[in-house]
């Protein structure tokens, strides 16, 4: 940990019946993606760090300096707004150019400093155009180069992309990754979009209701969700209800509506109830003869056919089964996504299927399933 | 909750606007209050007499019939001004805010010489169906006092409701119809929401303005009849200093009236909340000309209205230009008047004078009200709560308690004024101040409101502190209101009087003073001609500001 | 520069503005006489200045005139300011104020010796806390081209002939107002509601003011308006006109007499009585005739050839001196009531 992190030390703040509390350290030098639904208070965390909103408790501290109680025009912190709040009264270089200004210097060397930025978010060519007569894209680019003029310690961007179309989108994601790598600023972006937070986060953050729920490396949120939310917010999981846990020796078995799944007792913690099993669709494989094996598969669930004793190794490495109806089929042109269910209600899988011909809505279909990619989590770690 | 919320510049602000609130509005209420000891004792007694209550039904009936006449009568203006383009749009807007600001014996003069008994309707009636057709009466009854009040207060809702119509974003209605809504639901569904809040705030400043008024209501209503609260308090608190009734009755005015400007607050409030939008489309509609149909509603609409406005303007300009050389001899043009008024003689320059200082105090006014309403307009901008409500409520009150009150509130704190002019014009200006900084203050606020948080945000980033971010950055995005708030400070100082005769030191003559000395000296004529003076003026300010206004968004 | 010329224009047009309104304020003179009046009476229309300019001729003091309103403000404004007033003499106060002038005891006397030229009916303070300067009957005036009859008495007022064709003023707001009201008062005593009901279908409209009255009159409105007996006069004075002419009725008119007096807290006693005397002097009298359009009390005082066009009717007392505030407040109380449709 750099002591030029951002640091949100044990925030607090309450806004009539909105709360927040927050501890989380975002590393210096690298893009954080704070991702969470509306209204989670994400873009309230970059409120604190700006210094437009002063936290009731707590302590932020960014580059080495507690910056709490220090007004946004003290903090060399640049913003970039979803509506992207360009001074419409201005030209695109005088808006650039007035946080050097305010900064303290020159007009001239101002002006030089906001045709080096427009240059690098590639608007020098329409430096002399109002606001109003730009594209939403360009707009952005311009709030970029303006949060970036004044040379900031910390940028933040607030659902910047939201307002624009799909292709305009990837293309600004590209640029500001470019530039933030480019520059090497530690900067955090909100986004309630999570292919986006993926596609970009050098460090993941995710949120929900004012608290922090897990943070860490985008791969590792995707892989070891700590808890029902990570697992369900970010990409599609497929989810079963646990109906019964059976404690054994060096196994549990977990009783859902699409068959009974052992874990291993070592590796993962035996959940309270409620809970439930989450995993990927990638996670699925079709079992190629069903009925038999299933059969005896579950029959002899702690003891597949060919493993004698029951190893906490071996047993992580033999393939579970799993069995569920198909509900409904989707095409994405070459694949397919199948919906299934089983005679749990509130059960869902999604398996993605590849072939001209998906199967019949109603069948039954039996998988393969690893019992690494299975994730065991308990209902309270939705709080 | 996005905001600067415990910042103290805001704060700082407000104290210009409330010292001046305390000086000029609180402290004389606080002396009448002092003098007359508020008592409500009298209050029962007033109210159970036949006669006041009938007074309170009198006042608020005509006060709900000119609202709705003159709303109604103003909204296809107001579409016609803010949806439309049309030859002489510029010069009609300009002109039909001039009544607004006259004085009301110019006014009442204006409108007697139109439709009057005698007036020029009447001379049409004479020329079209012969001499011994029956008059045609439109003065001396309840029709006539609406008739004025909505000749007064008409370019409120066309001001008000015009400039809310003319900034609305393109989006909604754009949103409305690919949903399939016809032109006429898009409307319904899309713009009424938002023309409501401006609609509000034209009906119930109107309803006040009516509520409140004195010389229109007893002379165009044609006698004792039909006459309002104000009336009774000028009688009771001025010619008799009987504080017990005045002040009891002065209460209940105000009480009606400060309700109401509770209710609208709330309404206020409710209503913008709910047509909060985060969208960032700020484009504006175009204007479309008129299509053949159109024309000819807009003519049978324009040709009443402008008469209606026009006319009484008209007739006192063309007054003063008119003369008889001798007895019975025919009426020729003359500028026998103006000679008179601007020539030699008595008061040779006096008019002159009284032109240039009305001005000069009109602009300096302007500089202040809009000064002042802006640093509260921020203060509302930046700060959320009770504190803004209360405020803007204060702000409000002076709309909402009696002249009479607050003039002979004035007097008793001229003797406390030492009798330096510099002082009493200090005193004049602070009078003046107070009463344009209703109407400025909600035409900076509606500003202000339109503002996304996010812009002054950006600049605190950029490094602007709290005061550079209000000079660099918020205040260039407000400044077409605050050129509209300031030119209506002008006009309403150039036509005020009541706080001007009181406060004025001896040898400062304004045109309204000037205007009526002349027709108490008999000259009417002459006061035709100063007043034709300050109609131009007024125009010409109303004038340069829609062109301003056009600048800034071609 | 460039950038900064329209601020620079904006600033110095502000400072001439300021300069403008500040600047007519003029500095404090020691040696001055405050002389509280109507602001009708000190402007540059009526006849303050020209005195004024006239009285320092003759003595080299100066006067300086305080105008906060109408004659109603300015003894509103006395009372209220009692012993600590500024003022060292007022003008305005007529017979109707009386009563409350020598209540509220702001004046002292002064026993000018000019008065020994002005009528005894003229005189309306028998104690000389008040003194008449000049005085007008209440009229009826008339539009000689208007083709009406000219009317004879209050009783020829109601005549059916007369339908909306006079404007009054409201004697809740108006000193003629009141003065009317107090004329039927006196002419049919407690008869008079019964008159004004027999008035009401003749009234055009009850203005709230003289001046609004007296200019829809001479716009042609209405051919009947309440005003002065010497109003004629400035037609014919400045108009060279006799258009405009008042009528003479049997029973005679309400006179209001016009008074000044010296404040009980004057340092300036000497100058004060210097200026009482001046005024009731023939040539500030004929000012007052002039500008004023008043008939002035000092009976030596020649006339100026546009007079003859006034009327000089008989005077009409009302019945044990001028009412009281309360009795005045009773009369209006029963005047709208009695006005009901």
């Amino acid at each position: 940990m750099s002591s030029k992190d951002l640091i949100f030390q044990d925030i607090r703040l309450q806004r009539g019946a909105f709360s927040l509390h927050v501890n989380a350290t975002f590393p210096h030098g690298k893009l954080t993606v704070i991702l969470g639904p509306s209204g989670c208070g994400k873009t309230t965390l970059l409120d604190l760090a700006a210094g437009f909103v002063q936290p009731d408790e707590g302590i932020v501290c960014s580059a080495g300096l507690d910056v709490t109680h220090l007004a946004p025009e003290k903090r060399r912190v640049g913003v970039v707004f979803q509506d992207h709040a360009l001074f419409p009264h201005m030209s695109v270089q005088d808006n650039v150019a007035f946080g050097p200004r305010m900064r303290g210097l020159g007009k001239q060397e101002a002006r030089k400093r906001a045709r080096k930025y427009l240059e690098l978010t590639r608007m020098d060519a329409l430096s002399h155009r109002r606001p109003a007569t730009l594209s939403g894209g360009e707009r952005q680019r311009v709030a970029l180069a303006r949060a970036l003029a004044i040379e900031p310690d910390l940028l933040l961007l607030d659902e910047p992309f939201s307002a624009l179309d799909a292709a305009l989108r990837r293309e600004l994601r590209g640029e500001v990754l470019r530039i933030q790598k480019e520059t090497g600023i530690t900067a955090v972006l909100v986004t309630h979009d999570q292919e986006e937070a993926l596609a970009m986060a050098d460090h993941l953050a995710l949120m929900r209701g004012g608290e922090m729920v897990q943070m860490g490396p985008p791969q590792e949120l995707w892989e070891n969700p700590t808890n029902l939310f990570t697992a369900t917010f970010l990409g599609r999981a497929s989810q079963l209800q646990v109906k019964n846990i059976d404690v054994q020796e060096k196994c549990f078995l977990v009783e859902t509506g699409a068959g009974i799944l052992s874990f291993n007792a070592v590796t993962q913690a035996c959940p309270n109830l409620p809970a439930t099993v989450v995993f990927r669709p990638e996670a699925l494989t079709l079992w190629e003869n069903p009925m038999e094996d299933f059969r005896r598969s579950t029959d002899n669930i702690c003891a597949p056919r060919n493993s004698s004793s029951i190893s906490p190794k071996t047993s992580t490495q033999a393939p579970l089964l799993l069995q569920a109806k198909v509900r409904e089929c989707i095409y994405h042109g070459g694949s397919w996504t199948i919906k299934l269910g089983t005679s749990h209600a509130g059960d869902e899988m999604e398996w993605d299927y590849q072939g001209a011909l998906p199967p019949q809505v109603g069948c039954s279909l039996i998988f393969q399933v690893r019992p690494e990619s299975l994730h065991l989590l308990p209902h309270e770690a939705l709080v | 909750m996005k905001r600067l919320s415990q910042e103290g510049a805001p704060a700082l602000a407000l104290i210009w606007p409330l010292l001046l609130w305390v000086v000029a509005f609180l402290a004389p209420l606080v002396a009448v209050a002092f003098q007359g000891a508020l008592s409500l004792g009298t209050l029962g007694g007033l109210l159970s007499s036949e006669y006041y209550r009938g007074v309170v039904k009198v006042t608020f009936h005509q006060a709900l019939l000119s609202t709705l006449v003159s709303v109604v009568l103003g909204l296809p203006g107001a579409f016609l001004l803010a949806r439309r383009r049309f030859w002489g749009q510029g010069l009609l807007k300009s002109l039909s805010t001039v009544p607004f600001v006259l004085p009301p014996i110019l006014a009442v003069l204006g409108f007697i010489l139109v439709f009057g008994n005698a007036g020029a309707m009447n001379d049409l009636r004479v020329w079209l169906l012969g001499a011994d057709s029956p008059k045609w009466r439109f003065l001396y009854s309840l029709r006539g006092i609406v008739l004025a009040h909505a000749f007064y207060n008409f370019p409120l809702t066309l001001r008000i409701v015009g400039d809310a119509w003319e900034s609305l974003p393109l989006s909604s209605t754009r949103a409305a119809r690919s949903l399939g809504a016809s032109p006429a639901r898009s409307f319904w569904h899309a713009d009424v929401p938002r023309l409501l809040p401006a609609l509000g705030t034209a009906a119930t400043l109107t309803f006040l303005y009516c509520f409140l008024s004195f010389a229109v209501v007893l002379v165009l209503g044609g006698g004792p009849n039909l006459s309002t609260l104000e009336v009774e308090v000028y009688r009771l608190v001025k010619y008799q200093l009987d504080f017990d009734q005045g002040s009891a009755l002065a209460l209940v005015e105000s009480s009606v009236a400060l309700a109401l400007l509770g209710i609208y607050a709330l309404a206020d409030m409710k209503l913008r909340q709910r047509n909060l939008d985060h969208s960032t489309t700020t484009q504006k509609r175009e204007k479309k000309a008129l299509s053949r149909w159109e024309s000819l509603w807009a003519l049978a609409y324009a040709l009443p209205a402008v008469l209606l406005i026009l006319a009484p303007l008209a007739a006192v300009v063309i007054n003063s230009f008119l003369g008889r050389a001798t007895r019975s001899a025919p009426l020729t043009l003359t500028l026998s008047h103006w000679k008179r008024v601007f020539g030699g003689g008595r008061t040779a320059g006096v008019p002159a004078a009284a032109a240039l200082r009305t001005f000069a105090l009109g602009g300096l006014t302007a500089v202040t009200a809009t000064a002042t309403a802006t640093l509260a307009a921020w203060y509302a901008y930046r700060r959320r709560g009770i504190s803004v409500k209360l405020m803007e409520w204060g702000l409000g009150m002076p709309l909402g308690v009696s002249s009479v009150i607050l003039g002979f509130g004035f007097l008793i704190l001229a003797r406390l004024v030492p009798p330096s002019p510099v002082l009493r014009l200090a005193a004049l200006l602070a009078a003046h101040t107070m009463a344009a900084l209703p109407f400025s203050y909600r035409l900076i606020a509606g500003a202000f409101r339109g503002i996304s948080p996010r812009v002054p945000q950006a600049a605190r980033c950029c490094g602007a502190g709290p005061w550079r971010t209000l000079w660099g950055i918020e205040l260039p995005l407000v400044r077409r209101s605050m050129a509209t708030a300031g030119v209506f400070s002008l006009a309403l100082s150039a036509g005020e009087l009541n706080a001007t005769l009181i406060l004025a030191p001896g040898n400062f003559t304004t045109m309204p003073m000037a205007i009526y000395r002349m027709i108490g000296a008999y000259d009417i004529f002459g006061a035709c001609a100063l007043g034709s003076v300050l109609i131009l003026l007024c125009t010409g300010a109303f004038a340069a500001l829609d062109r301003y206004g056009q600048k800034e968004h071609p | 520069m460039k950038r900064n010329l329209p601020k620079f224009v904006l600033w110095s047009l502000m400072m001439l503005m300021a300069s403008l309104v500040f600047a007519s304020g003029g500095s404090e003179d020691d040696v001055v006489l405050r002389v509280f009046s109507a602001d009708s009476f000190s402007s540059e229309w009526g006849p303050g200045p020209a005195i004024a300019e006239a009285f320092f001729e003759e003595t080299g003091i100066q006067v300086e005139f305080e105008s906060p309103g109408d004659t109603v403000t300015v003894l509103n404004q006395l009372i209220l300011e009692g012993g600590e007033t500024r003022a060292d003499v007022v003008m305005g106060p007529d017979n109707g104020m009386l009563k409350r002038v020598l209540e509220a005891g702001i004046l002292s006397p002064y026993a000018s010796p000019v008065l020994a030229d002005v009528p005894q009916e003229l005189i309306l303070d028998e104690s000389f806390h008040l003194l008449p300067y000049d005085f007008g009957q209440f009229a009826i005036c008339y539009d000689s081209e208007s083709g009406v009859r000219v009317p004879t008495s209050l009783e020829d007022l109601t005549s059916p002939e007369y339908e909306d064709s006079l404007i009054l003023m409201d004697p809740r707001t108006s000193s003629p107002g009141l003065g009317f009201l107090l004329w039927t008062v006196a002419a049919y005593g407690e008869e008079w509601p019964a008159y004004w009901e027999r008035l009401q279908p003749s009234i055009l409209t009850v203005t709230d003011g003289w001046s609004q009255g007296y200019s829809m009159f001479t716009t042609g409105e209405a051919p009947l308006v309440l005003s002065y007996g010497t109003s004629p006069a400035y037609h014919a004075e400045y108009e060279e006109s006799t258009r405009y002419l008042a009528a003479e009725f049997s029973q005679g008119h309400m006179t209001q007499i016009e008074g000044m007096g010296i404040l009980a807290g004057t340092e300036h006693r000497e100058e004060a009585e210097a200026f009482i005397d001046f005024v009731l002097s023939p040539a500030a009298q004929e000012m007052l005739a002039l500008y004023n359009i008043m008939n002035p009390v000092n009976s030596t005082v020649e006339l100026p050839a546009s007079f003859d066009v006034a009327i000089r009717p008989s005077i009409l007392e009302f019945p044990g001196g001028a009412p009281s505030d309360e009795e005045n407040d009773a009369l209006i109380q029963t005047w709208i009531e009695s006005f009901a449709p």
